[in-house]
C-alpha cells in the first residue's frame, strides 16, 4: 500500500519524519538495516530520486549511517535515538501549548487539565 | 551527465495550426517526468516526435546526441496510450517478437511479471479484458532495458487497483541511469512518484521544475499548481 | 534486422494465403478429378455435362478469386500495419523506415508471384487431366512449332521471347498495381480526417491518369493505325507482306510500355518512400 502523503508538503520531508518515527517507537531498532532506496521506494510509490534524498538527509542528522558495500543501517547511538525523541516531543508539546492558549486556557490551567485528564485515564 | 533529450526550437506544423511552438528542453537521465498538460496542448505531438512517428517542421531534436531514427528506437521504448498490438497473437509470440528486435528486452522480467498476475502467456490478446491488455502492454514496455521510456497516458481509464500496480510496475522497472517520461493530465494519482514537472499548453512550455521545489515554495501540491496555471 | 522483418511478415501472412491456396489446391484437384474421370465414361450425360459446366465456371471464378484476394489482402495488410493502429508497433521498430517498405513491398511481390506459379500449375494440371496426357505425344511439337511461327509473323518475335516478354509484363504490372495503391494509401493518411476517403480519391486520380497516359503512348505509337493492317492480314488477304505494320509495332510498343511502367513504378516508389520517412501522419 502507498503511505498516506501529504500533497503539499515536500515529499522527501515527511518520509523523513515517518522513518523518524519508527525509530522512534522502535519499529526500526538500532542498528537493524534499512530497506534499499528502491525497495522502499516502491513500498511507498514515491520516486526513488526522493526516498534517497530523505535517506541523505538522515544520514546528515546521523540517524542512519551507510556501509558502501551492505547497505543502510539505523545508528547504535541510542542518546542520539533519546535525543531525537526528547526533541520530538518538544516540539509537539510546544504546539499543543500554543494551541490551548489559542483556545484560551491560562498556563495553570493546561497543566491541570493536563494531569486530570491523565488521573482519568488510569483510573 | 549528458542530456538524454535536447531539443532546441522545436516546431511542428499543419498548415496554419502550430501544435509545437518553438520549444527548447532538455531531460536528463535519472529522473521520472511527468508532461503535464490540458487536452490539444501538444503533448502527444511531442511525444510522436520523440519516437520518429511525427517528423518536426523546423528546430532540432537529439536523443543522446543523435537525430531520431533507428539507433534512438533501439534506446526508447514506448507505450501509447491505445491498443498497438495485433490482438489475434498469443502473449508468448508478441514476447518472442519483442525479444527479436529489440537487444535489451528482457524475457524473463516479462514473464516474472505476468506470472505475478497470473496472465496465461499462452492466451490471446483479444481474450483478454481491456484493464488486463494495458497491463500486458505495460509490461511489454517496461521489461525493455531501455535509457528512456515514454508513457502516453499509462493509468488514464483505469480502475484504483490496477493504478497502483501501474505505478509499482514503474518504480520497480526503474534503472538509476535511465529516465521515465509520463504524460498524463491524472496528476493527483502520479505526483508521488514523479521528481521533475513539464507544464505544456498550446505547444508551449509554461513551466519546468523538480517537485519538491514546487511544494517547497509554492506550498501546494503539483495537481493544485495544475489547476491554477491552466484555470479554464 | 532485415531478415527478421522479412521472417514475421512472411509468418503474419502465412495463415490467410496458405488458406487461399488450400482452398484453392482443392478446386484444382477436385477439377482435376472430375475431368479425369469424364474421359473414362463413354456415353455423354447430362448430369455429368453439368457438372463440367459447372466446375467451369467455378474454376474460372476462383482464378479471378484468387488473385483479387491476394492483391486486396496485401494491399489491407499494408495499410493495417503501416497506418492504422499497429502503425505504432511497426514504426517503433529500430529499423529504418525505408526498410520497413522494402520488406513489405517484396514481400507482397513474392506472394502475388507464388499466386500466379500456382495458377500456371493449376492449369498445367487442368490440361494434363484433360487431354489425359496426350499432352506429351508427339504431335504437340509439331503444333507448337505451326504456332511459334505464327507469332514471329504477327508479332516479329518468337514464341519463346514473347512468354519472356509477358512474364515480365506481368511482374511489372503486378508492382505497379500494388504500388498504386500503397502510394494511394500513403497519400490518404496525410490527411488528418476522412484518411481512407483521401486515399480511395487518391486511387482514382491516379487510375485515370495512368489510364489516359497509356491511351497516348499507345497513339504516339501508330498502334491504332497498325490494328487495322493486321486484322487485315488475319482475314487471310495474303496479299499484305508478313510483317508489314505487326513487327514493326509490336517490339515498339511493348518497348514504349516498358518504360512507361517502370517510369510509374519508380514515381510511385519515391512517393511513398518521401511520405514514409519525412511525412508520417499516424493518429
Amino acid at each position: 500500500m502507498p503511505w498516506n502523503l501529504n500533497s503539499d508538503r515536500p515529499i522527501f520531508l515527511q518520509i523523513v519524519e515517518r522513518i523518524q518515527m519508527d525509530i522512534i517507537s522502535g519499529k526500526y531498532k538500532p542498528g537493524d538495516k534499512l530497506p534499499s532506496v528502491r525497495d522502499l521506494a516502491a513500498e511507498a510509490a514515491v520516486n526513488p530520486n526522493t526516498m534517497q534524498k530523505a535517506f541523505s538527509e538522515l544520514e546528515r542528522t546521523g540517524l542512519v549511517y551507510s556501509q558502501r558495500t551492505t547497505g543502510r543501517f539505523i545508528t547504535e547511538d541510542t542518546t542520539l535515538i533519546y535525543e531525537l525523541k526528547t526533541n520530538l516531543a518538544k516540539e509537539k508539546i510546544t504546539e499543543f501549548i500554543a494551541l490551548m492558549q489559542q483556545l484560551g486556557f491560562s498556563k495553570e490551567e493546561i497543566l491541570s487539565l493536563i494531569s486530570d485528564t491523565m488521573k482519568g485515564e488510569a483510573s | 551527465m549528458s542530456a538524454l533529450i535536447e531539443c532546441k526550437d522545436l516546431t511542428k506544423s499543419y498548415g496554419k495550426k502550430t501544435a509545437i511552438d518553438h520549444i527548447s528542453l532538455s531531460i536528463e537521465g535519472g529522473h521520472i517526468i511527468g508532461l503535464l498538460g490540458p487536452n490539444g496542448s501538444g503533448k502527444t505531438t511531442l511525444i510522436k516526435m520523440l519516437n520518429g512517428l511525427l517528423t518536426p517542421t523546423s528546430g532540432s531534436l537529439y536523443f543522446q546526441e543523435n537525430p531520431i531514427g533507428a539507433e534512438s528506437k533501439k534506446h526508447i521504448s514506448y507505450l501509447p496510450d491505445h491498443n498497438y498490438l495485433n490482438m489475434n497473437q498469443r502473449v508468448s509470440d508478441i514476447i518472442a517478437f519483442f525479444k527479436d528486435f529489440y537487444e535489451d528486452f528482457d524475457e524473463n522480467r516479462a514473464y516474472d511479471m505476468l506470472e505475478k498476475l497470473q496472465i496465461n502467456p499462452r492466451d490471446r490478446l483479444k481474450s483478454m479484458s481491456k484493464g488486463t491488455k494495458e497491463k500486458v502492454q505495460l509490461i511489454l514496455v517496461m521489461s525493455r532495458r531501455a535509457d528512456l521510456y515514454v508513457l502516453d497516458e499509462p493509468i488514464a481509464g483505469v480502475d484504483p487497483a490496477a493504478r497502483d500496480y501501474i505505478l509499482d510496475v514503474i518504480l520497480s522497472n526503474y534503472e538509476p541511469e535511465a529516465s521515465i517520461l509520463i504524460s498524463t493530465h491524472l496528476i493527483a494519482d502520479i505526483e508521488n512518484i514523479l521528481d521533475e514537472v513539464i507544464f505544456i499548453q498550446n505547444g508551449t512550455i509554461r513551466l519546468t521544475a523538480s517537485v519538491d521545489d514546487i511544494r517547497a515554495n509554492e506550498g501546494k501540491s503539483v495537481d493544485a499548481l495544475f489547476r491554477e496555471v491552466f484555470k479554464c | 534486422m532485415l531478415g527478421k522483418l522479412f521472417k514475421y511478415e512472411f509468418k503474419n501472412t502465412a495463415k490467410v494465403m496458405l488458406l487461399i491456396y488450400g482452398m484453392f489446391a482443392a478446386i484444382t484437384l477436385l477439377g482435376t478429378f472430375v475431368l479425369s474421370w469424364d474421359s473414362v465414361q463413354k456415353e455423354e450425360s447430362a448430369a455429368l455435362n453439368f457438372m463440367l459446366t459447372a466446375l467451369i465456371v467455378f474454376y474460372i471464378l476462383s482464378v479471378f478469386a484468387l488473385f483479387i484476394v491476394t492483391y486486396v489482402y496485401m494491399c489491407l495488410h499494408f495499410y493495417k500495419t503501416m497506418y492504422s493502429g499497429q502503425g505504432y508497433l511497426t514504426h517503433t521498430l529500430p529499423v529504418k523506415s525505408s526498410t520497413l517498405f522494402h520488406v513489405k513491398l517484396a514481400t507482397s511481390m513474392v506472394w502475388m508471384v507464388c499466386s500466379m506459379a500456382l495458377l500456371i500449375l493449376s492449369i498445367f494440371l487442368f490440361v494434363l487431366s484433360a487431354s489425359h496426357g496426350e499432352i506429351f505425344s508427339s504431335g504437340l511439337s509439331a503444333e507448337l512449332h505451326q504456332v511459334s511461327l505464327e507469332f514471329e509473323q504477327e508479332l516479329g518475335m518468337s514464341l519463346g521471347t514473347f512468354c519472356v516478354h509477358a512474364g515480365f509484363s506481368v511482374l511489372l504490372s503486378c508492382l505497379s498495381y500494388l504500388l498504386w495503391i500503397f502510394t494511394s494509401a500513403s497519400v490518404g493518411q496525410l490527411f488528418s480526417q476522412y484518411k481512407v476517403v483521401a486515399a480511395i480519391v487518391t486511387g482514382v486520380v491516379l487510375y485515370f491518369v495512368e489510364q489516359i497516359a497509356s491511351l497516348i503512348i499507345m497513339f504516339t505509337t501508330g498502334y491504332t493505325a497498325s490494328m487495322n493492317e493486321t486484322t487485315v492480314s488475319i482475314t487471310g488477304i495474303n496479299a499484305v507482306p508478313a510483317g508489314s505494320g505487326a513487327d514493326s509495332v509490336f517490339p515498339a510498343l511493348l518497348g514504349n510500355t516498358y518504360i512507361w511502367s517502370i517510369l510509374l513504378c519508380l514515381v510511385y516508389y519515391i512517393v511513398c518512400r518521401v511520405i514514409i520517412q519525412k511525412h508520417l501522419n499516424l493518429e
